[in-house]
């Protein structure tokens, strides 16, 4: 990894000499701002409309932050031409000779412009802080500008890969960038004097994100405005996905990236890398899931929570994610623990086996109820007093008084169920003697079957829930409702180790699952509320959906039976087409990704505790601090991993 | 002698043309390898697969226990590529391209000076490399080139064409710098569609047409078996067709 750095560095000064010691770069990328500053103040300096968010402002001033972020549009243009250039004159496949992976150069356009677009957006604002510009926000403002401006460098970066993906040579690629530059000129940079058409429009565009955002810190120095923060996120977001694609498609251009290449791999070594990144996504989408029930979407005590501050029904959209994500994560945790069961137990022998299910799962778990649950507790006295009642400040003897209360399993329910369940299968194997060999003539399941399988569960599942409805704990158990998934989870994970399924289940197959969720997912679970999904009366939505034996129940119990099964196979050939190739990211996240599930709901509860000023809006705020959570719960779980001992057990 | 690499049943194919077909041969470890046939016979591709640039469609190729499916960045570390085109950044200057190659292949920053400083004595390009290698003419560029491959003092060093479009003098200088190279130990797999430069080289070479091997071994016993005068007619023997003609 430190060497990957020392690569992505040198990969990095490359491309910042680049800028100086290219002409045309060098005017393209700092001299163009500053030209275009000068020529806006001399011919708009002296301009004055009735719509600028300040009185008396000239429209010099006003254009400033679209031109900030226009600049930095420019870039993916030369991106795109530097790209073209360096395919064309192989440079492209020489660093590819090299033990430098495409990530590692493609990340050093990315953060080479991050560095380049924050230069150039302070350029110009310095220039116009020459000409007598007030800037307003203080330095928190510059600080948000400057991260405005590093993200737009991202996405100009993504549009630059695009451009030359698709263009053939350099001139092509020039031609190409106007596509997105024009619209971005003439829509997102407050050029156009916006009514309702074009401002819809200009939300198209991913630098009017950064002119509204900026226009409201240089203007009107409203740096906590809920909107800049929003704004944040879809620019990110934005950037994210171009970046995405940007990506994937130029490295098929220009990288060795064959599908076929991935798969051999991964034959090759016996291990099935895509599974490992299936389980990395599942631990972030648990982190996710309980930063969710931090701003509004828990109907449990939880270990914090914070009322939200703007719109009293985002909770709503937290909880339909929550729900949503319950539907079939934690089944598809168990499908992947009963895949490796059967191999485990085979290559161990019953002793060994037993002996590393409890050091692996019964440690943890220990570990979890006396030491780390009590510590997320804390979070309690850290609440506002109205919610929970607590009048008495955190002293060490008011901790230890409540100290048996604050015990528990919490998310480890997992890792309990999970005990049990191997140590029902070790039983099994016992008492059969059983050898779970691969099938020589392995069979695939058939969409009749896979339909059956659906139906008998959303079978059972609404039978159980008449006895244990969903949001009922017991033995701290909070989501016993779903045992009927996890159950026949875990088991068809032991089909499917003997069908070798994971290898073998057609891509299309994962197609028709994920469309059948997406379905489901639009038509059955607002109908599994019927009308009262919008109401706030969120006892009346539980006891029709939840179980006890109402339609709606039934409903909801097929619902999520779909969505499990139709997810599961969607995720499992998504990942087996897509992430099936070691790279180094994709196995530190998996390496980390038990000790996360272990670790992460303390580091919420503080996490979410330091920001709680942040008062925006429930969604911003809970995309905020899960920004901040995941880095810090993969790295705090890499240095936990790094004591001796540890690893062997995490 | 110990096989430095195994192909085993290497084939490239781009939609229906098969551009490389079930190479099986191996090079030893040591040995300067010539790869020899026609423009478009297939030699690049199999280069290219070889160094990791390329994908094979099906057949693998082995560095002793490393399989290029499977241990890629391993190879990578070991072997220098010197392209077909002069692949050289050129807002950089000589050195800096240099330089540059010795850190993405992780070398310590010592041993790339020390390295560098090295090779542009041997090849008396010290004050070239203080300039921009966009003011380089083209012999310099693949003179460039080649020290590029060489800054990770790698064991296997593949050379694509390398004296493509040069004049006669700087290819018998070049073919010097080959010669100097296999001295050092260094297994070579040299490309080319030069007959005088594979036959005088190479201590095998491997003939490929319509991108399958038409035959190996060295040059001597190539001819002798064909009773051939050079390796073009071992060629033109085989296949009824000059190799200058390609396909």
């Amino acid at each position: 990894m430190m060497s990957q750095a020392r690569k992505l560095n040198a990969l990095v000064l490359v491309e910042l000499k680049k800028l100086v010691r290219d002409p045309m770069n060098l005017a393209v990328l700092l001299l163009m701002p500053v030209g275009l500053a000068l020529i806006f103040y001399l011919a708009l300096g002296n301009v004055y409309n009735d719509y600028y968010p300040v009185p008396g402002m000239n429209h010099f001033e006003y254009l400033l932050p679209g031109v900030m972020g226009y600049s930095v549009i420019y870039m993916g243009m030369m991106v795109a031409l530097a790209l073209c250039e360096y395919r064309k004159s192989g440079v492209l496949s020489r660093v590819e000779t090299a033990p430098v992976s495409a990530g590692t150069y493609l990340g050093s356009h990315i953060i080479a412009n991050m560095i380049i677009a924050t230069l150039q957006g302070l350029i110009v604002l310095l220039v116009a802080r020459a000409l007598g510009f007030q800037p307003q926000g203080g330095f928190v403002g510059i600080l948000l500008v400057v991260m405005f401006l590093a993200v737009l460098g991202v996405t100009a970066v993504g549009l630059g890969l695009i451009t030359a993906a698709i263009a053939k040579d350099s001139g092509a690629a020039g031609g190409l960038s106007m596509i997105f530059i024009l619209p971005m000129m003439m829509f997102g940079s407050l050029l156009a004097v916006f009514d309702e058409t074009t401002r819809t429009i200009a939300k198209f565009t991913p630098n009017f994100y950064v002119s509204e955002s900026l226009s409201l810190i240089l203007h009107e120095g409203k740096v906590s405005d809920p909107v800049i923060w929003q704004n944040l996120l879809i620019l990110i977001g934005i950037s994210t996905v171009v970046v995405f694609v940007g990506i994937r498609l130029f490295s098929k251009t220009a990288f060795r990236t064959d599908t076929a290449e991935s798969s051999v791999e991964s034959q090759a070594s016996g291990r099935l890398f895509f599974v490992d990144h299936w389980r990395a996504f599942l631990a972030i989408l648990v982190v996710l899931h309980h930063v969710a029930l931090v701003y509004g979407a828990s109907l449990q005590g939880y270990y914090y929570v914070e009322p939200p501050f703007t719109n009293p029904t985002a909770f709503r959209d937290l909880l339909v994610f929550a729900m949503q994500n319950q539907g079939w994560f934690m089944g598809a945790f168990f499908l992947i623990a009963g895949y490796f069961t059967p191999g485990s137990f085979d290559r161990k022998g019953i002793g060994s086996f037993l002996k590393t299910k409890i050091l692996r799962l019964g440690v943890p778990l220990l570990v979890f109820y006396f030491v780390l649950s009590p510590i997320s507790f804390i979070g309690y006295w850290l609440m506002p007093s109205e919610l929970t009642g607590i009048t008495t400040s955190l002293t060490w003897a008011a901790f230890w008084d409540a100290y048996p209360d604050l015990i528990g399993i919490g998310p480890l329910w997992f890792v309990a169920m999970l005990l049990v369940f191997s140590l029902g299968y070790a039983g099994w194997r016992l008492v059969s003697k059983q050898r779970e060999n691969k099938a020589q003539n392995a069979s695939m399941p058939s969409y009749l079957g896979i339909g059956v399988f659906i139906l008998a569960l959303s079978g059972v599942s609404f039978l159980w829930r008449m006895v244990v409805p969903m949001g009922q704990s017991i033995w701290q158990f909070p989501s016993l409702a779903y045992l009927p998934q996890y159950l026949s989870f875990f088991l068809l994970g032991t089909v499917a180790y003997r069908n070798d399924w994971f290898r073998k289940i057609p891509g299309m197959m994962g197609v028709i699952g994920f469309v059948s969720a997406v379905l489901a997912g639009i038509f059955l679970f607002p109908l599994a509320f019927s009308s009262q999904m919008f109401s706030l009366d969120l006892s009346e939505i539980l006891e029709n959906s939840m179980g006890n034996g109402h339609w709606q129940s039934a409903v909801y119990a097929l619902w999520d039976s779909i969505f499990a099964v139709g997810l599961s196979l969607g995720a499992l050939t998504f990942f087996r087409r897509y992430f099936n190739r070691a790279n180094w990211f994709g196995r530190f996240l998996a390496k980390q990704s038990y000790a996360v599930y272990l670790i992460h709901i303390p580091i919420i509860v503080f996490v979410a505790y330091g920001m709680r000023n942040i008062m925006v809006n429930s969604i911003v705020k809970f995309g905020l601090v899960s920004l901040v959570v995941l880095p810090t719960t993969f790295l705090a779980a890499g240095l936990l991993r790094k004591i001796p001992g540890v690893s062997r057990i995490l | 002698m110990v096989n430095e690499i195994i192909l085993k049943n290497l084939s490239k194919n781009f939609g229906d043309v098969k551009a490389v077909n079930g190479l099986s041969f191996e090079i030893r470890k040591g040995e300067l390898f010539g790869l020899l046939g026609p423009n478009g016979a297939g030699k690049t591709t199999t280069v290219r697969m070889l160094c990791g640039l390329l994908a094979p469609s099906s057949g693998t190729a082995t560095y002793g226990d490393l399989d290029i499916h499977r241990d890629l960045h391993k190879i990578k570390s070991r072997i220098g590529v010197c392209p077909q085109e002069a692949a050289v950044i050129k807002f950089l200057s000589g050195k800096e391209n240099i330089e540059l190659m010795g850190q993405l292949h992780g070398l310590e920053k010592h041993l790339i000076q020390e390295r560098t400083d090295m090779l542009l004595a041997q090849s008396d390009f010290e004050e070239a490399a203080r300039r921009r290698a966009k003011g380089y003419s083209g012999g310099m560029m693949r003179q460039l080139n080649l020290m590029m491959a060489l800054i990770s003092d790698p064991d296997i060093v593949f050379l694509d064409e390398p004296t493509v479009g040069m004049d006669a003098r700087a290819r018998r200088r070049t073919w010097t710098y080959i010669a100097d190279l296999k001295a050092q130990g260094k297994t070579i797999i040299l490309t080319t569609h030069y007959i005088e430069e594979a036959q005088s080289l190479s201590d095998r070479v491997g003939i490929i047409d319509y991108g399958e091997l038409i035959a190996l071994g060295a040059p001597g016993a190539l001819m002798k078996e064909y009773q051939a005068k050079d390796l073009e007619s071992v060629f033109l023997t085989i296949t009824g067709r000059r190799i200058a003609e390609g396909s």
